[in-house]
């Protein structure tokens, strides 16, 4: 027997209760706005302890930071790329995403892996997240022309798993300690695989979507040794589009500090996206 | 009652408690915003050993507050 608010209770009765208590944590969490990049505040994980019989509900920076950076300066030249002295620049790194099929690729030039590697084959977590976004490109035709401008128009769109109050999305993570101040924290990267039809009609810039895990294989995922193929296979698992629903979104929804909500664009409604776009087109 | 409202309003004393249901887990979850400012009370049933069910807080620590308004809830229900 257990104890729960003073009742007993039995061991499965209680590890139930112990569930719930990490999913209102996580709840609480995903009631915060919007999170999108290193600058926003850190993100809900699951984060199993040490030995993989259970785990925490915690939060982590967006964007993997690698142990050989020293202090934040240099995270920032890492992350914003910047001049260096013979006057060129060199390019930032994006350790938001990592992608899943890559997480073990060698570069054959450097035969050096990736950043990610070790953290893919033992330091794996569970993105909390209610839903995801993506823009959608369009790029207007010149009226002068007649060929389509360089630059596109972007629509945001919010992406989810339907039924779900939350989901899952494959992490990895790494505690970085800044060696100036000594503050420790653990930084945090969003596994990333091709993107199924309905996230690639949206996201048609990269066809990329997040490796959103269905709860048995999150499980697997986050809770148990895996072998480095069984591991990429989860890592790039393709989630399929008749679970998931979405819909566009107001623009600059991710300055506002507050949720989005649904915005219809006239000017989308013959591309044949999911929301009220497949409804138009039903209905014509 | 064929389906649960996602949320509903329940009066407790001279309070209006406004209630969402959540379900996590397999569990009913109720979470009651209180109008006094109070932080939002999050309790479930439980069946504790001898095979009773009793409401309880999540997490723990609210219990006072748990048992009266649960009662509430499952009379809510009944009368409707």
């Amino acid at each position: 027997m257990c104890y729960y608010n003073g009742q007993k209770v039995t061991k499965a009765e209680y590890i139930t209760l112990m569930e719930l208590e990490k999913s209102i944590a996580g709840m609480a969490e995903l009631k915060r706005p919007t999170v999108l990049g290193p600058e926003s505040p850190p993100m809900a994980v699951l984060k199993p302890n040490d030995d993989r019989t259970d785990f925490d509900v915690t939060t982590m920076r967006w964007g993997f930071i690698p142990k050989g950076l020293k202090n934040m300066e240099m995270v920032k030249k890492f992350e914003n790329g910047y001049k260096k002295e013979d006057g060129t620049f060199q390019t930032g790194y994006d350790t938001e995403n990592a992608r899943g099929e890559e997480l073990l690729w060698i570069n054959p030039k450097t035969n050096k892996p990736k950043i990610f590697k070790d953290a893919a084959l033992s330091s794996r977590c569970l993105i909390i997240s209610n839903q995801y976004y993506e823009w959608h490109h369009k790029y207007r035709i010149n009226k002068k022309t007649g060929e389509p401008l360089k630059t596109p128009d972007k629509y945001p769109f919010a992406i989810k798993v339907k039924g779900r109050e939350y989901f899952y999305m494959a992490g990895i993570w790494n505690t970085w300690t800044d060696q100036d101040t000594g503050e420790t924290m653990d930084t945090l990267s969003m596994i990333t695989t091709d993107a199924n039809p309905m996230a690639a009609l949206i996201h048609n810039s990269k066809k990329r979507m997040p490796t959103i895990l269905p709860d048995k294989l999150a499980w697997e995922w986050m809770m148990t040794t895996v072998t480095p193929e069984r591991m990429t296979e989860l890592a790039s698992f393709q989630f399929p589009e008749d679970h998931m629903e979405a819909f566009s979104i107001n623009q600059k929804f991710q300055l506002s500090g507050e949720d989005p909500y649904p915005v219809t664009y006239p000017e989308l409604a013959e591309d044949g996206l999911p929301g009220a776009y497949s409804t138009q087109i039903s209905l014509f | 009652m064929l389906f649960l409202p996602d949320e509903f309003e329940l009066e407790y004393g001279d309070m209006l408690l406004k209630i969402k249901i959540h379900t996590m887990v397999d569990r009913k979850v109720f979470e009651i915003a209180f109008p006094d400012g109070r932080k939002n009370l999050m309790i479930s049933r439980s069946k504790v050993f001898d095979g009773k069910k009793v409401w309880m807080s999540i997490p723990e620590g609210r219990q006072q507050e748990a048992i009266p308004i649960g009662a509430k809830i499952v009379e809510y229900f009944k009368n409707q």
